[in-house]
Formats: C-alpha cells, sequence, structure tokens
C-alpha cells in the first residue's frame, strides 16, 4: 500500500483538541497568530492613556463636531478631521487580547504557557462619518485577517423618518447582535446569539424612527454569505425586519433607552447544504453539529433592555425553524429542524460610567444565563444525532456567566468573565463530559 | 452531587436502552454470522444521491455521511459512511467505514463501534488480506475477523469487499484486556523505530490515539516516549527489558508471520513501519497486525527484508535467545500454513466463495484475467515459499 500521510490538514478551532476525523491534534500547532508586539502595544496605551490632558478624560462624549463647526482636527474620543459644515471623520481602532484563564474542557489546559493563553480576539481600524448633513458612513477592517472587511456602508438621510442603508452591515435581527463588541457586558455574546442570529452581510436597508422616536423601524433584504451579487438570479436572499418600541420618554418627551421592547423576522432561502444552526460552548467545543437543510429558514426574535442609572436588564429569545425538502437519507422530506435559544442578562454599575473617574471610571458586577436547544418537529420515532435525522435527539447548553467590568478610564476596559456551561444530552448520545465545565478568561481592550 | 447522579443515571438508562434496542434490532444476529467466512455475505447500503456523490468525489477526506445499512435482514440505522484507506482510496470504489458509535457514542450494531469495508483494489486477487488475516489467528494471533461480501449502495452492486473487524475497543475488549490505550499507527515518514526524543508532540503523530475521550498528551504518550527510549538505548545484551514496555513474545510471533507470509508494508516495511496497532495496558503495549493487502509479495521475498533499517528488529536480531524465538516464530507459521496443505486450501477455498462475484465486479481495478492470474500466483506462493524460507532460516541459525 502506497503511503501518504492523514489528508485531513484542515483548521481547528482555537479551544479544540481534535479534528472532525478524530485525529488527536494539538491546539499549539493552530493557535491564531498573535504577536508580543501587539500586547507590548497595548500596554503602553494603558499607560499613556491615563496621562492624556484631563480635560480630554472628562469632556463628556458626543461629536466633536457639534461643538467645532469649523474645518480642523481634534481629538476627544477619538482622532477627528472636522470639515466644517461639510461633515467629520472620526478614525476608530480597537484591540482586544484574551487571556485563558481556565478551561476544563481542555485536559492539558493547566500546563499551557502564556503564549497559549493569550489570543488577539480584535484588532480593527476604522473610519466613519457624516457628510453634508445627510449622509453618513462607516468602514471597518480586521488587520491581518483574510476576509478584513466588517463594516462597509453607506447610510442615506430621505427625510427625517427615513433612511436608507446599503453596503457590509449588521442584519437587524439580535438586539445583542447589534450591540458592538466593544460595549457588550460579557466577553462573548451568548450562545443563542452566536449561533442563531446572523451578523452581516450585503444589502439594503430602510430604517429610521418615528412617533417621537418612541418607534424604530429597519426592515431590509440581505445577500446571505456573499457569495453571489444580491440581485443575482441565484441569489441566496434574507428578509430581514425589526421593529423597537422605545415607550419611556427622555427629558424631551422623546423615546428613550430607558426601556426597549423589540420583535425582529428573518426569512432566509436555504438551499440545499449541510447549513442548519450549529451550537458550541463558550470554549469553542461544538455540541451540535450542522444538518442538512433545504427550502427556507424562518427565524424569530423578542428582546427586552432596561437600563437605569445603578442596574439594567436584559433579555432575549430567537426561535427558528430550517425546512429540510428531500433531505432524509432514503431522498425522503425529513421534519423541521427546530433551534431555539436566549438568554437573561443582569448589570449592577456599582461604579456608574457618568460618576467615576480614573482609574474607576466605571465599575460593573455582571451576570447572565443562557441555553440554547436543538431539536425537530419529529419525536415519535427513534431519535438521532446524524445530519440526516428525522427525529433529531434534543441536545442542549446551558451555561450561567459571572463576571466583572472595570472601565479605568474610556478607552481601556478590563473584563473577567467566569463561566459554568453544561451541555444536555438527555439521550447519552454524546461523547461529551456529564458534569458541567468551567472555563474563565479575562479580556484587555482598548477601544477609541 | 444528585444533580449528577440523576445525570448518571439517565445516561446509564440511555445507555442499556440503546444496548437494548441495538440487541433487539439484531434479533439473533451475532458477530460471529457476521464474520462467517464461508459464505459470500450481501450488504446494502442507503444513502442520500448527493452524500454518495459526494463521497466519491472527495475521496481523500475523512468527512462522514449518514446511511441506513442492511445485513442479513438486520438494518442498522443511523451510520456514519466515510471513505476510508491510505493508498487504497479510489473514487470508483470507495474503501468504506460503516462507523454505527459515529453519531451516538453508545450506538453498536451486533456491538460493533464500526465495520470495515475494504474495497480490494490493491490486491488483484482480493483474498490475500483475509488469507493473511486467518493465518495470524490460526497462530493464536489477536487478528481482525474478515469475511467477503457483496456491497450495494442505493440497489446499484459497487462490487466485492472484505467486511474486516476494525481494531478498536470492541476488538481488544474481546481479543485481550479491556481498559488500556489504543494507538494506530500512522505513516508520516520513513520511521524505523528510531528515538523522536523528549518532546511527546512527534509521539501523537506517529500513533494516533484510537481511544474514546479526551485524555492528556501525558497519559497518553510518556510510556510511548519510553518504549522508544528503551528499544533505543538498553545495553547490548539486555534488550529483553524493553519487555516492559512492548509484549516481546507477540510481536516476535506477529513479525515472525508477517515475514513467512512475505509482507512489505508491515512493521518491516520497505518505508518504514507501518500498518499495525499498538494497545497498550499499563507500562505494556501489544502489537496489533492490520491491512495486510500487501502480504504474499514473492516467493523470494527475503525473511530479512527491513530487519537491518529497523532498530527494534535489528538489535532484537542481535539477542541470541530472542532471535532464537524469531526463527521459532517463523518456523511455527510455516509449519501451520503446510500442514494439511492449510495456505493452498484457504487461497482456493476463498477464491471460489468469491469468483462469480468478483467477476461481475466492473468496478475493481484489475481485469478478469488479472484476478484469475493473481489467483494462481498465490497459489505458486503457497507452494514454492515454504523451500525458500527453510533455506533462508538455516542461514539465521
Amino acid at each position: 500500500m502506497a503511503r501518504t500521510p492523514c489528508s485531513d490538514k484542515r483548521p481547528i478551532p482555537f479551544f479544540v483538541k481534535t479534528c472532525t476525523c478524530g485525529h488527536a491534534r494539538r491546539r499549539r500547532g493552530v493557535r491564531p497568530a498573535r504577536s508580543h508586539l501587539v500586547h507590548l502595544a497595548a500596554l503602553a496605551i494603558v499607560v499613556l492613556a491615563p496621562m492624556r490632558p484631563a480635560l480630554a478624560q472628562d469632556a463628556p462624549s458626543g461629536s466633536a463636531a457639534q461643538r467645532e463647526p469649523g474645518p480642523g482636527a481634534t481629538w476627544d474620543n477619538r482622532p477627528t478631521i472636522l470639515l466644517g459644515e461639510h461633515g467629520r471623520l472620526e478614525i476608530h481602532a480597537r484591540l482586544q487580547t484574551d487571556y485563558l484563564a481556565r478551561n476544563e474542557a481542555d485536559p492539558d489546559a493547566a500546563d499551557l504557557g502564556l503564549d497559549d493563553r493569550l489570543s488577539v480576539a480584535r484588532k480593527r481600524v476604522g473610519v466613519e462619518g457624516e457628510l453634508f448633513g445627510r449622509v453618513s458612513f462607516q468602514i471597518e477592517g480586521e488587520i491581518g485577517d483574510p476576509e478584513p472587511w466588517r463594516d462597509v456602508y453607506a447610510d442615506i438621510k430621505v427625510i427625517r423618518a427615513v433612511r436608507v442603508r446599503a453596503g457590509h452591515f449588521k442584519v437587524p435581527f439580535s438586539l445583542e447582535q447589534l450591540t458592538s463588541a466593544t460595549d457588550l457586558d460579557f466577553v462573548t455574546r451568548s450562545a443563542a446569539v452566536s449561533d442563531l442570529a446572523p451578523a452581516r452581510d450585503l444589502g439594503v436597508m430602510v430604517h429610521g424612527r418615528l412617533a417621537r422616536k418612541a418607534l424604530k423601524y429597519e426592515a431590509g433584504v440581505f445577500e446571505a454569505g456573499g457569495a453571489t451579487r444580491l440581485w443575482a438570479g441565484n441569489a441566496v436572499r434574507t428578509l430581514a425586519g425589526r421593529i423597537t418600541l422605545a415607550p419611556l420618554k427622555d427629558k424631551s418627551s422623546r423615546g428613550s433607552d430607558a426601556l426597549e421592547i423589540s420583535a425582529a423576522m428573518l426569512r432566509t432561502d436555504l438551499p440545499e447544504g449541510r447549513d442548519s444552526p450549529s451550537g458550541h460552548t463558550a470554549m469553542g467545543q461544538t455540541f451540535f453539529r450542522r444538518m442538512y437543510v433545504n427550502g427556507t429558514s424562518i427565524r424569530l426574535g423578542a428582546s427586552v433592555a432596561w437600563n437605569a442609572d445603578r442596574a439594567a436588564l436584559r433579555g432575549e429569545v430567537l426561535p427558528s425553524i430550517d425546512t429540510r425538502i428531500g433531505q432524509g437519507v432514503d431522498g425522503s422530506t425529513l421534519s423541521d429542524m427546530l433551534s431555539t435559544g436566549g438568554y437573561v442578562a443582569g448589570i449592577w454599575h456599582l461604579v456608574p460610567g457618568s460618576k467615576g473617574s480614573f482609574p474607576l471610571r466605571a465599575l460593573d458586577l455582571t451576570a447572565r444565563f443562557e441555553r440554547l436547544l436543538f431539536h425537530s418537529g419529529a419525536t415519535a420515532d427513534e431519535a438521532f444525532l446524524n445530519p440526516r435525522a428525522d427525529h433529531v435527539a434534543p441536545i442542549g447548553r446551558d451555561a450561567l456567566t459571572g463576571g466583572v467590568n472595570w472601565h479605568p478610564n474610556r478607552w481601556v476596559k478590563v473584563q473577567g468573565n467566569v463561566v459554568r456551561e453544561q451541555v444536555t444530552d438527555p439521550l447519552a448520545l454524546l461523547p461529551l463530559s456529564a458534569t458541567p465545565l468551567w472555563g474563565a478568561v479575562v479580556r484587555f481592550q482598548v477601544a477609541m | 452531587m444528585m444533580s449528577s447522579l440523576v445525570t448518571l443515571a439517565r445516561r446509564a438508562t440511555a445507555s442499556v436502552l440503546i444496548a437494548v434496542c441495538a440487541a433487539a434490532t439484531a434479533s439473533a444476529q451475532t458477530q460471529t454470522e457476521l464474520f462467517d467466512d464461508t459464505r459470500l455475505h450481501t450488504v446494502d447500503i442507503v444513502i442520500h444521491s448527493r452524500d454518495w456523490a459526494d463521497l466519491r468525489e472527495n475521496f481523500r477526506s475523512n468527512d462522514s455521511y449518514p446511511a441506513d445499512v442492511l445485513w442479513n435482514g438486520v438494518r442498522a440505522r443511523n451510520v456514519g459512511v466515510r471513505s476510508r484507506g491510505n493508498g487504497s482510496r479510489y473514487p470508483v470504489k470507495p474503501g468504506l467505514e460503516l462507523a454505527f458509535d459515529h453519531y451516538a457514542a453508545q450506538q453498536r450494531f451486533l456491538g460493533l463501534r464500526s465495520l470495515v469495508l475494504d474495497n480490494l483494489v490493491t490486491d488483484p486477487s482480493m483474498i490475500r488480506e483475509a488469507t493473511a488475516m486467518a493465518l495470524m489467528r490460526r497462530l493464536g494471533i489477536a487478528a481482525p475477523r474478515e469475511a467477503p461480501a457483496r456491497v450495494f449502495v442505493n440497489g446499484e452492486y459497487t462490487g466485492v469487499y472484505m467486511m474486516v473487524e476494525p481494531v478498536d475497543t470492541v476488538f481488544t475488549a474481546r481479543t485481550m484486556e479491556p481498559g488500556g490505550l489504543l494507538f494506530e499507527y500512522r505513516w508520516t515518514y520513513p520511521f524505523f523505530a528510531g528515538f523522536p526524543g523528549e518532546a511527546l508532540d512527534p509521539y501523537a503523530v506517529l500513533f494516533e490515539s484510537r481511544t474514546p475521550g479526551v485524555r492528556s498528551m501525558a497519559e497518553l504518550y510518556t510510556h510511548m516516549r519510553e518504549l522508544f527510549r528503551s528499544i533505543n538505548d538498553v545495553p547490548d545484551g539486555s534488550f529483553e527489558q524493553v519487555n516492559r514496555y512492548l509484549h516481546l513474545d507477540g510481536f516476535i510471533r506477529t513479525v515472525g508471520a508477517a515475514t513467512f507470509l512475505a509482507e512489505w508494508d508491515g512493521v518491516l516495511g520497505y518505508d518504514g513501519m507501518n500498518n499495525f496497532y499498538l494497545y497498550r495496558v499499563g507500562e505494556q503495549a501489544r502489537l496489533i497486525p492490520w491491512d495486510r493487502d500487501q502480504a504474499f509479495r514473492a516467493v523470494d521475498y527475503p525473511l530479512l527484508a527491513g530487519a537491518k533499517e529497523n532498530v527494534l528488529m535489528r538489535r532484537l536480531l542481535e539477542d541470541p535467545e530472542l532471535r532464537a524465538a524469531y526463527v521459532s516464530a517463523v518456523t511455527g507459521a510455516m509449519a501451520l500454513a503446510q500442514a494439511d496443505q492449510w495456505l493452498e486450501a484457504e487461497l482456493t477455498r476463498q477464491y471460489a466463495l468469491i469468483r462469480d462475484a468478483a467477476r461481475a465486479d466492473t468496478l475493481k481495478l484489475a481485469t478478469n484475467d488479472e484476478f484469475e492470474q493473481a489467483f494462481a500466483t498465490l497459489i505458486g506462493f503457497a507452494r514454492a515459499r515454504p523451500a525458500f524460507v527453510l533455506k533462508e532460516l538455516a542461514a539465521l541459525r
């Protein structure tokens, strides 16, 4: 027999020990690229940031253009080029570095060195701005990523209540997904959002606010995956709509963000393929693999966000239905694939952002409970986990996260999260731990 | 604590239910019947047409596809099917692994976790592997059971395959003792049992863990490192010390049988070690042979081909006692093959069993003439090999 090395050289997620064919593979060979230089640069910014003039630190946030109408440049929250009455350009940058403190899913985790524990989650730069009072735009990219572009769009104000956005941007669906990673209360988004909510796609969206900002609407059409042109005949399109009600008034009797209630819906074409949602733990293990689907995917979303001076509560639920026409092993149509997830999160502002000062500009305690469940419409026959199972065995994941967010100044945030997660597998079909696993990670973020 | 107990109880109940269901499905069928090599079996595979096309198109990939498998009136559902093999990977007639536990860790079929369907494309006679393994088993060596089968995919005849018992934890529990750690040797570069070094990573590359569950590198490979350290470092004249990490008697008997059978792609392979498993219980590992489709290389294939290059074999032969044991192992294998002309009779029986199905197998690589010629060559081997081996053994003693 001729000898050929194992052909399975596919990359595997950062925290996963084995590749899909079961070969023992070590993380060391596939860690994301990182550089000590990046960490040193971040450290320098942390040290230097508090040395910025106190005036800059304590200045209220907001557009510099509002205070300085003339052309020029300024650095308030971030470097800003002022174009006078014509508009402004703001330069953004952010760096997120994670330190893996604990990972019970990896038996070798205790032996990891500093290099193996550190990873760069995001290193992004971008520019956003406003031109002629009607056009705003954003261009943002990930440095070193083979697919670098994140937000790349233009947004045009047609009338006060109607704006049109076109380009590559987040699909209006999930509250947490629409929240920038810079502003998240936890190191990672909940699994329900990561695994069920779409992120960015190419598309066009109409949006605006009505009823004195008490009602916000977003509706758009997107080309899922960006593989074809939006208007091509074979494009895989997503129709998305989201309505947000802000019933409480602010000081000017307009809808405020003190309470926001949202409902959203997505309808996506599903070409034949193994493209159902999949499930992942916080430490990156896949506990539910994708199923074959064909037809249509419908996803619904509902969220509530309550924000007060000292505390905040958020919750979201995301059910989804994927059809599976002709996907049985014998070509028969399978029952719908059902995925449901959600979370409830609480934030206690020990030191609210508006009241602190360096080195304790803000301090939050956070907690989140989340649940994600996969199953199917059929429940009578024997339950399996193969990607063409009619009765999909129920597999889920519960996780409880506790954390602390410390903002030494406006640019720097340090987040610590401890996660206790457990895969729920009532039929014991998965070769995963039956006991809860703990993980802990510390994120260091510099953003401007 | 209580919730853990409840979870454990749930899992145990589920496992029992699955085992009972599988047992009920398989009714009175047993592994012995599945590997009954006195008859030509029939295996039907029902797989989504798109998956079958993908599997053939991406035959180098190890991706699994769901399927139902029917054998002897018993239907196994929820089976993971994938292309398998190294040099035998072939898109027209793919070698297949049927993994009954791929989608459900506890699922079994007749107690098996998986079943290999060898496509036999590297052997024009299609019976080398089965005959070689049959001789190994007759010698008391823990070797896979095999039986021929006609395989149909979605009703279409895909050809003659050999059903091969996989070397996994079910196999080791049946033939040895349970609870050990199993490793499959992965040919990565020409490796002749030298010392790969202190770091454990090189051992993980060469010896893939085949024991279910997540284990630390230290648990898996510390003893492996000590095995190769001892092979290379024990003083001359005390090579038996290697026995602490490798069951030398089993190793010698397996290699002895392989060299009699002129195996050129095994432990003493032409390009380094290949085609074996190691099963370790405690400190000591045992050798398990695999993939004998390159046995019967030639009547005059040297007994010690590859022995000089291989550190383990070279040092073993330098020890008079172990050298004598090796000569005895070859002699024993030859004697058993010659007794009542067993080898020739076995080759003839297996040939007769598959002949019609093999000739109807239009997807095989060899022509029907080549198939017949290959069988004739094997018969010639069975008749002439002992004389050559005797001559070689005389020089060894």
